[in-house]
């Protein structure tokens, strides 16, 4: 019987010590039964091999081991929900940071190295959600494995009444537009107040500068801009389009479209400093790349601003019939 | 239906109730092949993979009561239902019955 303690002492390598002991026991017992019911059977002691094939038959130490002491998963399953929503939220507030880090290091750089830009993004990126990734996770894990009731994250305290009129597949928002918003807006506060986050004496070399007949609407469009960013981060809390969020993202989004365009009519959006330009770069080219932009942008925002018309008309005809 | 959803339903089927049968079986005391050979016998055949973890979960829940016994020059461990595991065993058989009736006349209608 030696192929059986080989079994049972393979099987008790993978049980935890204080139960090796008395599963393989156990177990031993249980063989040996059905050996012994094997051999009266055919009459005769068994060979080697039909006690192989009934050990064979029972399958891979690691698998017995496993019947009676099932893995544990690292996060339970109750609290799975949590630790999914938490990872989205994390992720997405690390990828807004990374791309706002990025572009103002874009912006601070002598030249616009696109390709450094994304790579600096993406492995930025990465190199942090890894770590945060760990972080949650092993967070979960203790949570979990503490035994700590958790009964309060399926809160009963919620109403049917508190949930959003929401009867489209459109009107819950995506959380990837929802912080691409979020970091367009702040990107653009940034790029029109550099003195927040340039020294004195990098913004006394920067090479060009907003034509001062368009500084004057700066602190118009900056306010929406805020608006803009306030509201992202409420609708980050309650994501679903309702005729209110929908009214407030095509008044944003006009104001958006009406400034870009402007910018693209604007002959002059650019003016160079005392400090000169690199060679081959014209304030004339960046005007053109400027007025480019800001009529892409336009056109996007007058897109969005039909979009949420039409759906605006949806859910004002559905509550009227 | 394919033979492999079939399987996996008779196994969904099957894994609530073996408790049940194993609970009833061991009203009186059984070591673990014997435990397999009375199912057996019943009719319930149950893979030992399946039955002797369950039968250890059971005892570690206090429903059976377990010992080791000296017989036939090797020993042999046990299993007895324990008063808590009576107690659910006729819980249980009640709520099986019930069951058991309602399904009937369902299936009847059919």
């Amino acid at each position: 019987m030696e192929l059986v303690e080989r079994y049972i002492s393979a099987v008790q390598r993978y049980l935890p010590e204080e139960k090796r002991q008395d599963i393989g026991r156990e177990l031993s017992a249980h063989l040996l039964d059905q050996l012994e019911a094997q051999q009266d059977e055919l009459g005769r002691k068994l060979t080697n091999d039909e006690v192989a094939a009934t050990l064979q038959h029972w399958g891979h130490p690691r698998q017995v081991a496993m019947t009676y002491v099932p893995p544990t998963p690292l996060v339970s399953s109750e609290l799975m929900p949590a630790y999914k929503q938490t990872l989205i939220y994390v992720l997405g507030l690390i990828f807004l940071w990374q791309t706002l880090s990025s572009s103002v290091q874009l912006l601070q750089a002598d030249y616009f190295k696109i390709m450094q830009f994304i790579f600096q993004l993406i492995f930025g990126f990465f190199d942090t959600a890894a770590t945060a990734f760990l972080v949650v996770t092993l967070v979960f894990y203790a949570y979990s494995a503490s035994g700590v009731d958790h009964s309060w994250l399926q809160s009963n305290r919620w109403r049917v009444k508190d949930l959003p009129p929401v009867s489209r597949p459109w009107q819950e928002m995506s959380l990837t537009d929802l912080l691409t918003d979020l970091a367009t807006s702040v990107f653009l506060l940034l790029l029109l107040w550099p003195s927040w986050w340039m020294s004195a004496e990098t913004l006394a070399t920067t090479r060009v500068m907003l034509a001062p007949e368009l500084q004057q609407w700066v602190p118009w469009v900056s306010t929406f801009l805020l608006l803009a960013v306030l509201a992202n981060l409420w609708w980050i809390i309650r994501p679903y389009w309702t005729r209110l969020t929908l009214s407030i993202n095509i008044l944003l989004n006009l104001v958006f479209c009406i400034s870009f365009l402007s910018l693209w009519s604007w002959s002059t959006v650019l003016v160079g400093t005392d400090n000169p330009l690199p060679r081959l770069l014209t304030i004339d080219d960046l005007n053109r790349v400027a007025r480019g932009i800001g009529l892409f942008a336009g056109v996007f925002c007058l897109y969005e601003v039909g979009r949420d018309l039409y759906r605006l008309r949806q859910l004002l005809l559905k509550t009227a019939s | 239906m394919t033979d492999n959803r079939l399987d996996k339903m008779r196994g969904e089927l099957r894994r609530g109730v073996l408790v049940l049968a194993v609970l009833a079986s061991l009203k009186q005391p059984h070591y673990g092949y014997s435990l397999r050979k009375q199912l057996q016998d019943a009719g319930i055949d149950i893979d030992e993979g399946t039955l002797y973890p369950l039968v250890r979960r059971l005892a570690e829940q206090g429903l059976l009561e377990s010992e080791w016994q000296q017989a036939e020059g090797r020993e042999r461990r046990y299993y007895q239902l324990s008063a808590l595991g009576s107690e659910l065993l006729q819980q249980l058989s009640e709520e099986w019955q019930q069951l058991n009736g309602a399904l009937g006349n369902l299936l009847e209608k059919q």
